[in-house]
């Protein structure tokens, strides 16, 4: 049986307090007593219970929670009060309300500040097609510019098809790579959206891109539940990337720096104490004139101090040529005397950009050697008349046309390569054609061509008697001399229209009252000349000669560029090409993998050490500064071991392509972990891996 | 005097501390607490397996702690609909009791004790106000029954004002046939200066939140004083009117005991209707902007 007597009501009687409190008590409110009863108890006034008190704060309460969220949704239309917390700063900034447009800077009306992330939540009947993540991309697309949204880490089916293709083996059953493949395949019927991960209102301060390895391990979760414990042995960190330079430090550190007793310090060229940063900024590489200028900037003076020939003018036996019936013409008589040289590499891509060029490469010796030509025989006296005319034809274009012209030849030498390291097409080349073509002096070579063909000749060329012959040796029609030419003041001495020219035995239309008379050249090694590089004649080897300035001179670069491209190239390979490279080249080559790479600038960045673009996000990220501060591992050696040099990998100088990769022992796990555990520097994925890789990241951290 | 049986009130204090007397130790506090963690591990294995498949683990925990708080409103119905058979209160109650702590667990899981923003502030408040005075009704509904048996007499709270007025009537009567002795008139001196108000007014707020019994010796220790001016049959009024003093010190002290845990009961009630439209109110906004999951 219940003790209790009855269910509090709203009133009681007043008389309570009392304890005289009539036995019907209050009904509605009112006492049921009338002053006309009889009895002890008189008329009293209710009280309210504690039930009344109870129901009114509670009922008042509820009209109060209604009130709130009518005003705060439906009526003012604002839902600020509605939001579950504060965006972060990167956010919040973008959605404040510009007072003088009445805009924030989303372009959005303060009051639907919702609907600029949140689609289809401006409280509207209009139905965004677009997701929140798509409006997320709005912004962000510029970071993820190839990202498939809703792929794992941006990447497409091949590219991790690729992973699949060269994923470690980590489990008997599955690798990640499978793992992830068919995590991608069963996504897009469950992509994945910015906010899964990127967990906003949670406050300014709240970093955005900080993950818990719970979400990496939605695909991981087997394999890499603890890094220390389960995360597979590094296979070949840091990576086998191809270099731009190839240093070799063992040999450096054991034979070059012991031989000078110099210290072998790592930071002196990949640390610099200057920058900002507890340790400095760490770098890959430093400049050559920092790293490498004190022990490499002499012997590489010495190598170019002879210059670079241009253009050389071969050496000729006359005498033998007109005893076979031709005549030379008027050709410089240092070259005149017996037939020998070779045709310099640069010269040869020069004379192969002429018309008829390549073909008469194919008919000198494949030594290069003119002594090997018999001028005895036909074929050779025209090929040597031929070799004659077209070298002071190309004389004549880069007095003439110039830089253009020089420009012309190389676009052709480049439209007609056929190499399959080729460069792109002529038009996308353009700086590096404009770059290449600025350092040419046009006056140097019209300097040249007085000076060296001005003398009038008794050993005009004449044709054998041999219409071929005849033929051969004829100039093309609109060739001309500089308007001061000695040769062909009104240009008729090597027209054909006047029908004599130069080489139908005309001189006597010589201006000789205008011939100068012969300077007295000092004819001194360009070097002496050019302490710090450009362009010069030499007398004695009767050439127009470019001396480079020493290292990363950008002309000679041009040139091994254009000669890098050529490589593979069939048609070099049958003119004997591969046997004549510009010597200097091979100098450069020692220290530089060379590769026709040339970039939108007109630039190549295979000179310069790989970098790693500020924007690229590889799947793996190590930040040394951190690292370096601690006592303990501030010695980079006590992670980066290096074999000595008897059993490291060198320098393949031969070949100077295949670099070794990575000559350092690859780094081990136990040097991560015994520091990086979960109650130590952490294990967390997100702290050495990245998630938004993308296509081009991808693309490019493989290269 | 009337003198009410020891075990009279006993029903009540039982049902205030949850007493189920076929259960024994460990059915009253162990298992339910183990079925607290339990359920609360559960919760959370939900949630990281939400999590680890990249869905919003909030959803699970928020689900969660909805469906703990319908079944803790479910004491409110069985209160109501008192004449059903669905067990007894007492087991209710005890019941509610470990979903309470339960439900707290749950919000720990669901919004890590961190709340911004006005309306999950709001709610986050009345979660908290429910929750707090449940605790505190927790615990004063298991203080209570021993305090009350400290009292000695159990009596129910709406039949104190009358046991109040019958002590009163009693001390009143002592007080008149005293007065016409002159051996004994020094009780009725006593009882117009000290007692007459003890004994017909309440106690003030002071002592109907922190009940002592100061005053209480303190009255008994003057009635002791005169004993010496009084006979022998003024003596025995004197230990009359000195046990009408205790008891109307233990009905105030009942008095006070029994309005607190129907201040906390009732307390415990105030937020739930805000409570419950707010928590509304925070589903449809999940719903109305959280379109992606």
């Amino acid at each position: 049986m219940n003790n209790y007597r009855m269910p509090p009501q709203s009133f009681k009687c007043g008389n309570s307090p009392s304890g005289n409190p009539c036995p019907l008590g209050p009904v509605r409110g009112r006492c049921s007593h009338t002053s006309s009863e009889t009895g002890a108890l008189a008329e009293c006034r209710p009280l309210r219970t504690l039930q009344w008190w109870s129901r009114s704060i509670q009922a008042t309460m509820t009209l109060a929670a209604l009130l709130f969220v009518s005003l705060s949704w439906g009526v003012l239309g604002t839902k600020q009060a509605l939001v579950p917390g504060p965006l972060s700063s990167s956010h919040a900034q973008l959605l404040v309300s510009n007072r003088e447009h009445g805009q924030n800077a989303h372009g959005t009306d303060s009051i639907d500040r919702c609907a600029a992330c949140h689609p289809g939540n401006d409280m509207t009947v209009t139905v965004s097609p677009a997701t929140q993540t798509d409006l997320c991309m709005n912004c962000h697309e510029q970071q993820m510019p190839d990202a498939l949204h809703g792929s794992p880490h941006d990447l497409s089916g091949s590219a991790l098809n690729e992973i699949v293709a060269n994923g470690d083996k980590v489990s008997d059953s599955e690798t990640l790579a499978k793992r992830l493949i068919r995590f991608a395949r069963a996504w897009p019927e469950k992509s994945t959206e910015c906010s899964q991960c990127h967990r906003e209102h949670q406050g300014s301060k709240h970093d955005l891109q900080a993950m818990t390895s719970t979400r990496c391990q939605s695909c991981h979760r087997n394999q890499f539940s603890s890094f220390s414990t389960d995360h597979p042995e590094f296979k070949d960190y840091p990576f086998n990337r191809p270099k731009n330079i190839a240093f070799d430090h063992a040999r450096h550190r054991d034979l070059h720096f012991a031989k000078k007793d110099a210290n072998f310090d790592c930071k002196t060229c990949h640390l610099q104490s200057e920058a900002i940063g507890a340790v400095g900024q760490v770098f890959r590489s430093v400049s050559f004139d920092k790293a490498c200028a004190a022990c490499h900037a002499e012997p590489i003076k010495s190598a170019v101090q002879d210059g670079l020939i241009v253009m050389q003018i071969p050496s000729i036996n006359r005498k033998e040529l007109a005893s076979q019936g031709v005549e030379l013409g008027i050709w410089p008589s240092q070259s005149s005397q017996l037939t020998d040289g070779v045709i310099p590499p640069i010269m040869r891509l020069l004379i192969q950009s002429e018309p008829g060029g390549a073909e008469l490469l194919t008919r000198l010796p494949t030594s290069g050697r003119l002594s090997e030509m018999e001028l005895t025989r036909k074929d050779a006296r025209e090929t040597t008349v031929e070799l004659a005319t077209i070298t002071k034809r190309l004389m004549q274009k880069l007095a003439n046309e110039g830089q253009p012209g020089f420009r012309a030849s190389i676009s052709k030498l480049i439209s007609t390569n056929t190499a399959a390291n080729s460069m792109p097409s002529v038009d996308a080349k353009g700086p590096w054609l404009d770059r290449f073509a600025s350092g040419l002096p046009p006056d140097l070579f019209r300097a040249a061509l007085q000076e060296w063909f001005r003398e009038p000749s008794n050993h005009n060329y004449r044709a054998d008697g041999s219409p071929s012959a005849k033929t051969l040796v004829r100039l093309s029609s609109n060739l001309t001399i500089p308007d001061d030419d000695l040769l062909t003041g009104d240009g008729s001495l090597l027209t054909q229209e006047t029908g004599g020219g130069l080489f139908d035995n005309d001189l006597s239309k010589l201006k000789s009252d205008v011939v100068p008379e012969p300077l007295d050249f000092k004819d001194s090694r360009t070097w002496d000349q050019l302490s710090y590089g450009g362009w010069m004649i030499d007398r004695q080897r009767m050439a127009i000669v470019y001396v480079p300035r020493g290292h990363a001179d950008e002309w000679l670069s041009s040139w091994i560029e254009l000669e890098e491209s050529r490589t593979g190239d069939a048609s070099q390979t049958s003119l004997g090409y591969e046997s004549q490279r510009i010597g200097i080249a091979q100098q450069c080559r020692q220290c530089h993998a060379l590769q026709a790479r040339i970039g939108e600038d007109g630039t190549n960045t295979c000179w310069k050490s790989r970098r790693v673009a500020a924007n690229l996000r590889p799947f793996s990220k190590f930040d040394h500064t951190p690292h370096l501060v601690l006592s303990s591992i501030s010695d980079c050696r006590s992670c980066h071991h290096l074999p000595s040099a008897s059993s490291a990998s060198t320098i393949a100088r031969e070949n100077p392509k295949s670099l070794p990769d990575c000559e350092f022992t690859p780094l081990q796990k136990s040097l991560c972990t015994s520091c990086h555990q979960a109650n130590g520097a952490g294990e967390s994925c997100t702290q050495c891996h990245n998630y938004h890789i993308g296509l081009k990241n991808w693309i490019e951290s493989k290269r | 005097m009337k003198n009410l049986p020891q075990n009279h009130f006993a029903p009540i204090a039982d049902s205030l501390a949850g007493r189920i007397p076929s259960m024994t130790r460990i059915g009253k506090r162990l298992l339910p607490s183990l079925a607290v963690l339990v359920a609360w591990a559960v919760v959370r294995a939900l949630r990281n397996r939400s999590a680890a498949s990249l869905e919003n683990e909030a959803f699970v925990t928020g689900y969660s702690l909805a469906a703990v708080c319908a079944l803790l409103m479910l004491l409110g119905v069985r209160k109501r609909f008192s004449t059903f058979p669905f067990g007894r209160l007492a087991i209710w109650q005890q019941t509610h009791h470990y979903l309470g702590l339960l439900s707290v667990g749950a919000y720990a899981l669901h919004a890590n004790f961190i709340t911004d923003g006005w309306l999950e502030s709001i709610l986050a408040i009345s979660f908290w106000a429910i929750a707090l005075s449940g605790l505190i009704g927790w615990y004063v509904n298991h203080t209570t029954p021993r305090l009350l048996r400290a009292a000695g007499r159990q009596i129910l709270r709406q039949d104190i004002p009358v046991r109040m007025m019958e002590v009163a009537d009693q001390a009143h009567a002592i007080a008149m046939s005293s007065a016409g002795n002159a051996e004994t008139a020094t009780l009725a001196d006593h009882y117009r200066a000290d007692l007459s108000h003890f004994f017909a007014s309440r106690r003030n707020l002071w002592y109907r939140i922190c009940p002592t019994g100061g005053r209480r010796r303190r009255l008994i220790a003057s009635l002791e004083n005169i004993s010496r001016y009084l006979n022998t049959e003024g003596r025995i009024q004197l230990g009359e009117m000195s046990l009408l003093v205790q008891t109307k010190d233990d009905l105030d002290f009942q008095s006070a005991i029994q309005n607190r845990i129907r201040l906390w009961a009732t307390a415990h009630t105030w937020f739930l209707g805000g409570f419950t439209v707010l928590a509304a109110a925070h589903v449809l906004v999940v719903y109305q902007f959280a379109d992606n999951w």
